[in-house]
């Protein structure tokens, strides 16, 4: 992925909310070449991934904590950020971005393991597609097509409150704490870092390279501020929040609640009963079943399970699709 | 394979099954049937499920008018990555696959009975711009050569 000559750069250090993501699908659009910027909300809210349905996330809560919610054009889950991830983004107009999506994301996503390192982390793009040391996940990311840009976001998670992220979720209290305890072990770094300007610095330089960049030049405000006000108004239209003209198919009885890439919630609601298993790699390593009158873990879950309604008897077979047991 | 009742020969093309009574959209490895005079079906073809990824998400706009070549019926998302699902030909989409909607996993058991939508009000001379089923095999393996180049396929 060569193009030559300049890479456009700009930090727009804290913006509001809306403007963590208003600037950079204004920008998306615009951009004649490959493109890198950075941000930081200077308050905590809620994003929706472009496909995720809004009873997804707890209304109420949300509501009391007066988090604002934004949905994004780029995917992934519903996900809680805050003052203490710094945003990055990187653009390519559509002509430039050639090849499978999957690809593409890998391609683009590989330089900031740089940036990671000179903060002093020791990172890698693991198997599963996540920047991550050891275990934990460092950077939450998506991408997307819009218009006629390419568009890679991610972020640098300095720290992270795994119990107000799994508090966003419309999820009972069980399921709940079950993802807040694994989202405290495998989410953000093992202590909390800082990302500043040699976090900036080193990706800068990272992308030049994958660019071939040899000229580092500015953004100007006129790039994306045409587009700004109503970028900012459709993103914030409550229909489009809600999702209501995006075709999208609410939760299930059966869900699948995505930690990190590998580490994953699955969770069944019978008619009086709650199944929580935690897969993590593949393998199995929780399972709980809880009633009014029982608590059970286990193979007198499965038994429960497989001798119970039919939300039981789908629950242990896409438990076994996810674990080849 | 047994397609509608009827006997469908796929040929080995590059490592994969293709059929070659098909057109195919070239720039967005899509196939198209023709299913009537002026209504196909289209689908992805393997290089198409190859390249996009896993398939997490397939969702169709509803209340889609007439489109053009190109229009975006839908999008898609896979590893994290949203993109238009864009229509090969102009018409109006008449029917999704609301199985494979559900279920983008159908994609991967078979590419060729997992259609995806139909079309009416076809044009064809516009059908006639995209690959010809007597070309399907060169142009096949011309695409499979160009992505080994970009380097999208490892093999």
């Amino acid at each position: 992925m060569v193009f030559g000559v300049e890479l456009a750069v700009h930090d727009f250090g804290f913006v509001d909310p809306i403007d963590s993501q208003a600037l950079w699908h204004a920008l998306v659009e615009e951009v004649e070449g490959p493109t890198l910027t950075f941000m930081r909300p200077n308050s905590a809210y809620v994003s929706l991934g472009m496909h995720r349905h809004v009873r997804e996330i707890d209304e109420a809560v949300i509501r009391m904590r007066g988090l604002p919610v934004l949905r994004r054009y780029v995917g992934g889950g519903p996900v809680y950020l805050d003052q203490n991830q710094l945003f990055f983004q990187v653009y390519l107009p559509k002509s430039m971005a050639v090849g499978p999506h999957a690809l593409l994301l890998t391609r683009l996503l590989s330089p900031a393991v740089s940036a990671f390192r000179a903060i002093g982390v020791d990172a890698i793009l693991d198997e599963h597609g996540e920047i991550s040391v050891g275990r934990r996940k460092l950077c939450g990311h998506g991408a997307g097509e819009i218009g006629s840009g390419v568009v890679v976001v991610g972020n640098c998670i300095e720290s992270f409150d795994a119990t107000e992220a799994a508090g966003i979720l419309n999820e009972p209290k069980l399921v709940k704490e079950c993802a807040a305890r694994l989202m405290a072990r495998y989410v953000g770094p093992p202590e909390p870092m800082k990302a500043g300007e040699t976090f900036t610095e080193a990706a800068v330089e990272a992308y030049c390279d994958l660019f071939g960049a040899t000229t580092v030049v500015g953004i100007p405000a006129r790039a994306y501020e045409g587009r700004l006000a109503e970028v900012r108004a459709g993103l914030t239209d409550p229909a489009f929040v809600a999702g209501n003209d995006l075709g999208l198919t609410p939760p299930d009885r059966l869900e699948v609640i995505k930690v990190r890439a590998g580490v994953l919630l699955l969770v069944g609601k019978g008619k009086d009963w709650l199944a929580i298993a935690i897969i993590a790699f593949g393998e199995l390593e929780e399972l709980t079943v809880a009633c009014a009158t029982c608590d059970l873990v286990g193979k007198e879950a499965v038994d429960f399970l497989a001798t119970g309604d039919e939300v039981g008897g789908a629950f242990l077979r896409r438990l076994s699709g996810l674990t080849g047991v | 394979m047994k397609l509608g009742g009827y006997d469908v020969a796929k040929v080995k093309c590059k490592g994969y099954e293709i059929r070659d009574d098909l057109y195919y959209d070239h720039d967005r490895n899509l196939w198209v049937e023709r299913i009537a005079s002026n209504s196909v079906r289209v689908g992805f073809d393997p290089l198409g499920v190859e390249v996009s990824g896993t398939l997490a998400q397939l969702v169709m706009h509803p209340n889609l008018g007439t489109l053009c070549r190109g229009d975006a019926v839908g999008t898609l998302e896979a590893e994290k990555f949203v993109g238009p699902l864009e229509t090969p030909l102009g018409g109006r989409v008449v029917a999704f696959n609301e199985a494979v909607i559900s279920d983008p996993r159908r994609i991967y058991a078979d590419c060729f009975q997992a259609w995806l939508f139909e079309l009416a009000g076809v044009q064809s001379e516009e059908l006639a711009t995209l690959v010809h089923p007597t070309d399907v095999t060169k142009d096949f393996e011309e695409r499979v050569e160009t992505y080994k180049r970009a380097g999208v396929l490892s093999w």
